[in-house]
Formats: C-alpha cells, sequence, structure tokens
C-alpha cells in the first residue's frame, strides 16, 4: 500500500454535521477517509452543495424578477452537477497519481466536501447578494459583486483540502488544488452555456452561439452596461 | 506492454476530443496522429535523456531510461484521459462554428492555448512522478533535479516541435481539414507561438 494512503478503516459512531464542517474541515475530510460510516454523510453533502448553490442562483435572478430567480436556481444546481460529474474522472486520476489509495466513492465524498463548503458559503453570502441586487440596475457592478461573492466561496472551498493536508490525512494537496481549479473552470463555461442569467425572460436578448467563458464574462463586464450605470 | 496501450488509448481519446470542434473525420486523424507524436517524441529523447542521466550522476542503462520515459507517458496519458470529458466540454459549448474569421481564429488560438496547458500540464505532472520515483529508488545518489529539467526541456520542445510537425492537431478553422500539411516542415513551433498565437489571444476578436 503507498505510504500516501489512509491505512485503517475504523468505526466512528458520531456522525459529524454542519458546525463540524465548517470548524474542522479537515477533520470532516479525515472522517470520510477513515470511517466506516462515511457513506451517511453523502447525502447530506449532496444536500448542502445542491441547496448552497441552489439558493445562489435565486437571489442572483432576483436581479431580474421572481421568474428569472426560479430558472436561475435550476441553473446553478445544473452547474454544479454537470460540471462535478464532468470533472469525476480528472479527480479520481489526479488522486490516484499523487498516490491517496481511496476507493472512488471516498473520493468522490472527498470532492463533495469541497463543494458542500462552496455551497455553504455561497448559501450564506445570498442575503449579501440579494441586498446588492435589490439595490442596483448595473449589471457590470452586480456581476463583479456575484464573481467577488463566488471567488470567497472557492477560497473557502480549499479549506478543507489544506486543513486535511496540514492535519497530515493528504500529503501533498496538489491533486486536490488541481481539480477545484479545473471544476471552477468547467463551472465557469456551464454558467456561459446557461446564459442568460441576468435578463429578463422573453426580451429579445437571448445570445446566440458558442461562447468561452473568458469574451462571455469579459463582455458582460465591460460592454453590456445599461444607461443607470 | 500495459504503459504502450495505457498511452495509446489515453492519446487516441484525447485525439479525438481535440479534432471534434471542425469535423468527425479531423478527430479520427488527430486521433491516429497523437499516439504517434507522443512515441515518437520518446524515441528521439530518450538517447539525450540517457545522456543526461549519466551526466547527472544517475548510473542508468539506456533500457531503463526508455522504460521510465514511459512509464511518464503514461501517467501523463491517464490524465489526459481523464480530461476528455471536461476538454470535449469546452469544444462543444465554447469553441462556434460558424463565425467571421477573426471570430473563428480567436476560437481556435483558446483551444489551442487550452490543449497546451493540459498537454504541457499532463506532461510536468508524469515526469515529476517519475522523479519522486527515481528518488525513492536511487542509491546511488546524483542530481536528480538537474535530470528532471533536462528530461522536461527535452520533452518539451522535441514534443511540441513533433506536434507542430504532424499538424494539423487541432485544425486552424480556415485551412482544410488534412491529415498531414505540405508545409510541414517549413516552420517551427516557436515562431508561430510568438507571432500568430499571442498576438491573436491578445487581439481577441470575440462575438458578442
Amino acid at each position: 500500500m503507498n505510504e500516501n494512503t489512509i491505512r485503517n478503516e475504523v468505526d466512528c459512531p458520531r456522525i459529524p454535521g454542519l458546525s463540524e464542517l465548517l470548524r474542522d474541515p479537515g477533520g470532516f475530510v479525515r472522517y470520510v477517509c477513515e470511517c466506516r460510516q462515511y457513506v451517511r454523510l453523502i447525502s447530506f453533502l449532496i444536500l448542502l452543495t445542491l441547496g448552497g448553490f441552489g439558493i445562489f442562483g435565486l437571489v442572483t435572478g432576483f436581479f431580474v424578477d421572481w421568474r428569472v430567480a426560479l430558472l436561475d436556481m435550476v441553473k446553478m444546481i445544473g452547474v454544479v452537477v454537470f460540471g462535478f460529474a464532468l470533472c469525476l474522472p480528472s479527480l479520481y486520476v489526479f488522486m490516484c497519481i499523487s498516490g491517496v489509495a481511496l476507493s472512488f466513492s471516498r473520493i468522490v465524498t472527498v470532492g463533495l466536501v469541497v463543494t458542500a463548503m462552496m455551497g455553504c458559503v455561497m448559501g450564506a453570502l445570498a442575503p449579501v447578494v440579494w441586498l446588492f441586487s435589490a439595490s442596483t440596475a448595473c449589471l457590470g457592478f452586480f456581476l463583479m459583486i456575484l464573481l467577488f461573492a463566488g471567488s470567497v466561496a472557492v477560497g473557502f472551498g480549499v479549506l478543507p483540502i489544506k486543513r486535511a493536508y496540514m492535519a497530515g490525512v493528504f500529503k501533498s494537496c496538489a491533486a486536490l488544488y488541481s481539480w477545484l481549479t479545473i471544476l471552477v473552470v468547467v463551472m465557469l463555461q456551464c454558467i456561459t452555456l446557461m446564459r442568460p442569467m441576468l435578463s429578463p425572460i422573453g426580451d429579445g436578448a437571448t445570445p446566440q452561439g458558442k461562447q468561452f467563458f473568458i469574451p462571455h464574462f469579459f463582455m458582460s463586464l465591460v460592454e453590456e452596461q445599461n444607461e443607470d450605470c | 506492454m500495459r504503459n504502450a496501450a495505457i498511452i495509446v488509448i489515453g492519446t487516441f481519446a484525447y485525439g479525438l476530443a481535440l479534432g471534434w470542434w471542425r469535423s468527425p473525420e479531423m478527430a479520427v486523424f488527430i486521433a491516429i496522429k497523437l499516439p504517434f507524436v507522443f512515441v515518437a517524441t520518446a524515441a528521439v529523447v530518450s538517447g539525450f535523456s540517457w545522456m543526461a542521466a549519466l551526466v547527472a550522476g544517475v548510473d542508468m542503462r539506456y533500457r531503463e531510461v526508455f522504460t521510465h520515459m514511459f512509464d511518464a507517458m503514461a501517467v501523463a496519458s491517464k490524465i489526459l484521459l481523464a480530461l476528455v470529458p471536461v476538454v470535449l466540454f469546452f469544444v462543444v459549448s465554447g469553441a462556434p462554428d460558424t463565425g467571421t474569421r477573426n471570430e473563428m481564429r480567436f476560437a481556435h488560438s483558446c483551444l489551442m492555448l487550452m490543449h497546451l496547458a493540459v498537454l504541457s500540464g499532463a506532461g510536468v505532472v508524469g515526469n515529476i512522478r517519475l522523479y519522486k520515483e527515481l528518488k525513492s529508488r536511487c542509491s546511488t545518489g546524483g542530481n536528480l533535479r538537474f535530470l528532471l529539467i533536462c528530461w522536461l526541456m527535452a520533452f518539451a520542445v522535441v514534443g511540441s516541435q513533433i506536434g507542430w510537425m504532424m499538424r494539423p492537431l487541432v485544425g486552424s478553422p480556415n485551412i482544410k481539414v488534412e491529415f498531414l500539411r505540405e508545409d510541414a516542415l517549413e516552420s517551427n513551433v516557436l515562431e508561430s507561438l510568438f507571432k500568430q498565437i499571442i498576438p491573436n489571444f491578445v487581439n481577441k476578436g470575440a462575438r458578442k
């Protein structure tokens, strides 16, 4: 067995919850890697991920109206589900190459810890985003707020990886950092694919054609300003 | 044999994703060419790599060096295989089928840079993995860091040039689909990077 492996499976009767995830994300990852009962966490982590991203999508759409809000909620859930599914093979291969000999389901659960952490932060930032969405009509400014909130969430998503590394659960965190980078890029492209997310339904401004996320975000920030900005 | 199979499968699948944005025909062409690029690169740099190992004080036979290089390429191929869904997603959702000349060139430059990042990243990880393995096994000592840099440089320069000669590997939007270009030996990869790709990316021709 590789020396970078979590060696012994143990019984851990106490299932960690949300407060454990936030207070000790490294310990949470250790639980996933070492405890037999980790399977019970999967649905909890999925719920946190979908809930957090869904709420974030909902408040994002309130920039326009409640119909767009509902649509954006579904879209954001789609973004995280689709992005995570696309990045699953890379998560598994990167972890294996870095010498972590965990089962596929455990590796997926470690990935879910990261997305759940991001979901928690996005859910927590939702009121802040709503506050700004309700108090501005400037698309570029609101997009900057969204990108900032998203960056904060990604920053918190790094925490479980970093703390697990510091706690000695992994000997290297390069694999998970690389995976997280790819996940974020894929999610940004998913958002671009699901555009428009900040335009009224049926206003005729639906963008056509394929586009990479960098020019899409750049143009949304710089060029598509209305006269209120 | 196992490593050779991994290299062929990984690079074949990645080649399919690479060429898909132009046409299925192009995808098949590139899927055939990419494994060749990998194997040819290993063959061309093997002599230099063996000598670099000796200079670095790592006592290895030529055959051992060649085997280790295939190990590194197998790791890189596994990474490429794992990234096929992601790359295919970007190709399908980001690269336009039609557009103005500038828009298509911009899409081509984006794809080119993405593939360059993925391929070079996979190569670097493969070599770093090899470095760690050598470090744990090497009893004679030697300057392994120097050896890693030499091998990486050799792989990067030779690999990119062989890839360049095997063009089209991404497929310029304004040039017809073909297996090999007639002017394959008339320029090199560094010349193109600084004269075409970077200027295109900087002066983007993105669509609204």
